[in-house]
Parts: structure tokens; C-alpha cells; sequence
């Protein structure tokens, strides 16, 4: 549906196959936050009811922190499933045409079609040094943070 | 501290809080099951009611009712001349848990209620500094509720329950989570600020499951009973403050509390305990707590008549451990309980003679005699073919009469004592009852 769109109504690639990489990764930030709010205890929540906290307050003292933890883990397995995403929808087609958009997964998808194992290795092997930069400089701080911040004890 | 003031206006105030007819159920496929009956009481200016029973008599359920956390299905809450249906202005709780938030400090948590009611930054950090001050938490400020220890947390709660100031304070068992070196100078603190008239809160509402805390602290407690939750009781305490734990007085009154809550009111004070039936909610007593009871009672210097509150405070039983026991030990045959007491029959202290084979044999008699769900599923392996029936069958049986987690609580109870009378097998697994011998 979406790549008819783009073909039809000649639309910029690099900005229009974004949300099929983002809707790839939601679902693991998503799933987890859904758990994060069943496990989140209820003696919490009726304090915060008791003390009538809510609208911002709410948010920020009450629910937020409660559910970052969970956030931060659905954060970590989601750029997985991004990477992968990235490879099928940055170039994407329908029927003859080709919509492709300018990035890693487009070169990765694109070498594999023309058979380079060179520059197949290549391109993997950039995508794994991204992933772990990501997860050593953002994803494990935040994740020590909540662990040793939010913890539920 | 010095107590001053000791002997308050014994008159009542006027009432700040009423509850009418109160009820709570839920729906349970034919009817509903009721968690609290048609429950009455009010609450005066000046004085700590407290609402005693063991776990599972509504008590808590109908303080978060008065606090607006949850809704009757039935009657209402009158505060301030208005039916309760949020959570009020000037009702505020201290929880079992404590319920502090982890990721705020001591500071952040006290003044969280504060920033609630919208009172500006200076004046908020004022009260709340004065509030942990009053409570005895200087110094503690930047803490965070995982660095305190349970007791530190606890005076948390309070400070942010007292620094919103309250007019009415809910205290939901909250010395229960505590031991008792940790439990004991809170209490004391918590009344003498209340004597010296320190506190802004006009009434304090104290829920537990504690008779001597009931009687330390509370100037009028309301004996609840379970199955349906509901006032059984009224006792009025007029003792002054402090007041002292060994004092006769004192020890008598708790004696009285522990008879009430044995005997049934309804049926009138003499009468026994009523027969089990087949939807009888059963509590999860180990056989080996049986066992243990019966060989206390019947030993020296008890030689089978013991005084409840006696044991409770010698074996260091709270009631909610004791009276479940006592209980199923009256409804097997094996003891009658009769104003506090617990009397043991004729078999039971035969009971106590014999060796563990013997004694599961005569256990397996009187828990098919008595106990009528036992029975039952004895009779439906017997009846069968193949001697085998599933769990769910049995509890989609109790659960017309009790909520999910009783039945499966009762049913796990009598396939603990089946297994152990070895008139039944049990395959946890499989979920299945079986008339297997596991041995073959």
C-alpha cells in the first residue's frame, strides 16, 4: 500500500520509506511498554490517586519512571528489528518500478541483487559496528540508569 | 515524650465521616459473591476508630471505599455532608507497603502531595521540611526509599500523609509489614503527637488484624467478621494514654476481643462454629500445623484445654495464623473452640498418642466425615470408571459460591489434606485426581 503511494504520487524516498523502518521496530518498544504498565504495581497507583496527583505531575513522578525501565529493554531489541527492516524497505518495488532510497540497507539490498560479496561484507559489517556503538553509548547507559534509579523495591 | 492531656473529651464529636449501608459483591455466573455486607459506622471528630478482622473480612476494601479509591456496589459515604465519589480533599492513607515512590527522595515523595493541591514551591519545601521533621526523618531528606530501612520508610508515608493535612487519616495495616522492635516507636510516636494534639488530622482510622494494637491505640474498635464482611462488634476503649500492655485491664479486654472474634455473634455467643459445606471456603493449613496445635494443646500444662490468645502470644501467632488452624481442627472433630478457648476431644487427644501411619488413618476418617468438599471428590473418583476427574471440574463448583482465588485456595487446602489421608492422588501436572496409589 504504502510503496503504491510513493510510486503513484512521486514522493522523496529517503523521507517516505522511513515510516515502514519505524513501524518495523515499533512493536518491540511497544509490546513491552504494555507490559511494563500490567506489572506496573498497584499500591502506586492508588497512592497517586489518593494524593490526587495528575496531568503532568502524574506523568512525570508517577507513570513515566515506572515504565522507563521497560521503555529502555524495548528500546535495545527494537533497532534489531530496524536494521532488518531498513534492508527490505529502503528499497523497495512495485512491479517494475524500484523505489530506492539513500542509505545502508538500500546498498546492502542492492549489492546482494548484484551479487558483490565484497561490498555485501561490507555493508553488514558497518551495519554490526552501528549496532553496537548504539548499544554501548546509548542503550546500556540508560539502561544502568534505570536499574539503579527505578528499580521497583 | 511526655504524654500531657492524657484524658481527651471522651464525648463525641460530631460525625465527620458516615458510612451507610455499605455493601460490595461481584458478579459470580448465578448471583454475586459479597465481599462486604451492609456495612454502618461513622466517624467523630477526636477520636482513632479501629476496624479489626482477620484477612479477608472486607476491612481494607472498605477503607479504600471511605478513601474514593474504589466503589460500593451498594449504599454510600457521607463526608463533609457529601456522598464520597473520588477521592476527597482532606482523606488521606497510609499504606501496608508504604507505597513511596522509588525513583523520588524522601523530600520528593513527602511533597509530592503537596505539589498535588497546588501549594507554591516555597511554602510546599516549608511544610514538607517541617513534616519530616515532626515525624523524625531530619537528615533523611536526599534519601532515596531503597537506602531507609522499613521503618525509616514507613515514617515516610506518614509525613506525606500528614503534610497535606489531612482531616481524616486512613492507616491500612501500617505497622503489619514491620517487626515489632521497628513497629512499636512509631506507634508511640505517632500517639503521642496525636495526645499532644500536634497532628491537624480531627479523626484517625486504623485498620489491622492485631488485637493489642487495636486496644493500644484505638478509642472505639469495630469487630468485623468474614464471609460476608461486617460489623459484628462495637468496643469502646476508655483506657488513658500511654497505655500499658501488661496492665490486667488491658489483658482482659484483649481476652474479650479474642473470644468475640471465635464465637459467632449471630449465632449467639455459646453456640458453635457452623457445619462446613460443600462451597465452605477453606483456609490452606499445612497437616503438619495440625498436627503441631494438637500436640500442644494436649501436652502439659494445656492437657487439652488451652486459653487462644494464651497460645497465641506463647507460640508468638498472630491471629491470622492461629484462628484458621483452631478452626479446622474445631471442624474435623477434633477440638471444639468456644469463647476463646480451644477445647480438644476425645480423639484428638488419642490423636496426639499415635504413631504417622495410624494417624493418617484416623485424620483420613474424620476429613471424609467432616469435611464436605473431601467427600465429594472421594465420591465422584469412586463413581467414575476410571477413578480419575480434573481439577477443573471441582473448582468451577466452588467457584459458584466463592471468588477465583478462594476456590483455588480451598481446593488446594483439602488436596493437601486428601494427600496426605491418602484418599486421593493429586497430579499437579495434569491437574487431575486420581484414586493411584503412587506407589504402584
Amino acid at each position: 500500500m504504502f510503496v503504491v503511494a510513493i510510486v503513484h504520487f512521486h514522493l522523496n524516498p529517503d523521507i517516505w520509506l522511513s515510516p515502514l523502518i519505524i513501524l518495523g521496530a515499533q512493536w518491540y518498544i511497544l509490546f513491552n511498554v504494555i507490559a511494563g504498565t500490567t506489572a506496573y504495581p498497584n499500591d502506586f497507583r492508588e497512592a497517586a490517586t489518593n494524593f490526587r496527583m495528575r496531568g503532568w505531575q502524574w506523568w512525570h513522578q508517577v507513570m513515566l519512571p515506572g515504565i522507563f525501565p521497560y521503555f529502555v529493554t524495548g528500546a535495545i531489541t527494537a533497532p534489531g528489528g530496524a536494521w532488518n527492516a531498513s534492508i527490505v524497505a529502503e528499497a523497495v518495488s512495485w512491479g517494475d518500478t524500484k523505489v530506492t532510497a539513500h542509505g545502508l540497507g538500500a546498498y546492502i539490498a542492492e549489492n546482494t541483487a548484484a551479487g558483490d560479496y565484497p561490498k555485501i561484507v561490507l555493508g553488514i559489517a558497518i551495519m554490526s559496528m552501528l549496532v553496537t556503538l548504539f548499544n554501548r553509548l546509548l542503550w546500556r547507559p540508560l539502561y544502568a540508569y534505570a536499574e539503579d534509579r527505578l528499580r521497583l523495591d | 515524650m511526655v504524654a500531657i492531656d492524657t484524658v481527651r473529651d471522651t464525648t463525641p464529636g460530631e460525625p465527620i465521616l458516615t458510612v451507610r449501608g455499605v455493601s460490595r459483591g461481584f458478579a459470580r455466573g448465578v448471583g454475586e459473591v459479597r465481599v462486604l455486607a451492609e456495612v454502618n459506622l461513622s466517624l467523630r471528630s477526636g477520636e482513632v476508630v479501629g476496624l479489626l478482622g482477620r484477612s479477608g473480612s472486607g476491612k481494607s476494601t472498605l477503607l479504600r471505599i471511605i478513601a474514593g479509591l474504589i466503589k460500593p456496589s451498594g449504599g454510600e459515604v457521607i463526608y463533609r455532608g457529601r456522598p464520597v465519589t473520588g477521592p476527597a480533599e482532606g482523606i488521606a492513607m497510609v499504606f501496608q507497603t508504604f507505597a513511596l515512590f522509588p525513583w523520588l527522595t524522601v523530600l520528593q515523595n513527602v511533597e509530592a502531595g503537596l505539589e498535588a493541591l497546588g501549594v507554591p514551591g516555597k511554602e510546599s519545601r516549608r511544610r514538607a521540611l517541617s513534616g519530616i521533621d515532626l515525624i523524625g526523618l531530619d537528615g533523611f531528606e536526599s534519601a532515596y526509599p531503597r537506602e531507609l530501612s522499613g521503618g525509616m520508610r514507613q515514617r515516610v508515608g506518614f509525613a506525606r500523609a500528614l503534610v497535606v493535612e489531612p482531616t481524616i487519616l486512613l492507616l491500612d495495616e501500617p505497622f503489619s509489614a514491620l517487626d515489632v522492635l521497628t513497629a512499636e516507636p512509631i506507634r508511640t510516636d505517632l500517639l503521642d503527637l496525636w495526645i499532644e494534639r500536634r497532628l491537624p488530622i480531627r479523626s484517625m482510622l486504623l485498620v489491622t488484624h492485631n488485637i493489642e494494637e487495636a486496644v493500644f491505640m484505638c478509642d472505639r474498635i469495630l469487630i468485623f467478621s468474614s464471609n460476608p464482611g461486617r460489623v459484628v462488634g462495637e468496643i469502646r476503649v476508655v483506657f488513658p494514654h500511654p497505655r500499658n500492655r501488661l496492665d490486667d485491664a488491658f489483658r482482659q479486654m484483649v481476652d474479650d476481643i479474642y473470644a468475640k472474634m471465635t464465637a459467632r455473634p449471630t449465632l449467639g455467643a455459646a453456640e458453635p462454629l457452623p457445619k462446613l459445606q460443600l462451597g465452605s471456603r477453606l483456609a490452606p493449613v499445612s497437616t503438619n500445623v495440625i498436627s503441631g496445635l494438637i500436640e500442644t494443646v494436649a501436652a502439659p500444662p494445656y492437657t487439652g484445654k488451652a486459653d487462644l490468645p494464651e497460645i497465641a502470644r506463647t507460640l508468638q501467632l498472630e491471629i491470622d495464623d492461629l484462628f484458621p488452624v483452631a478452626e479446622i481442627i474445631h471442624h474435623l472433630g477434633f477440638a471444639e473452640i468456644k469463647e476463646g478457648d480451644i477445647l480438644l476431644s476425645a480423639a484428638a487427644r488419642n490423636f496426639a498418642e499415635l504413631d504417622t501411619q495410624t494417624r493418617k488413618g484416623v485424620f483420613a476418617e474424620h476429613l471424609l466425615a467432616s469435611v464436605p468438599l473431601a467427600q465429594h471428590i472421594r465420591y465422584v473418583l469412586d463413581e467414575r470408571p476410571g477413578h480419575r476427574a480434573p481439577r477443573v471440574r471441582f473448582e468451577q463448583e466452588l467457584e459458584d459460591q466463592l471468588s477465583d482465588a478462594a476456590a483455588e485456595e480451598t481446593l488446594d487446602a483439602v488436596v493437601d489434606w486428601g494427600r496426605y489421608a491418602e484418599i486421593f492422588a493429586y497430579d499437579d501436572q495434569a491437574e487431575m485426581f486420581s484414586l493411584e496409589d503412587p506407589r504402584g
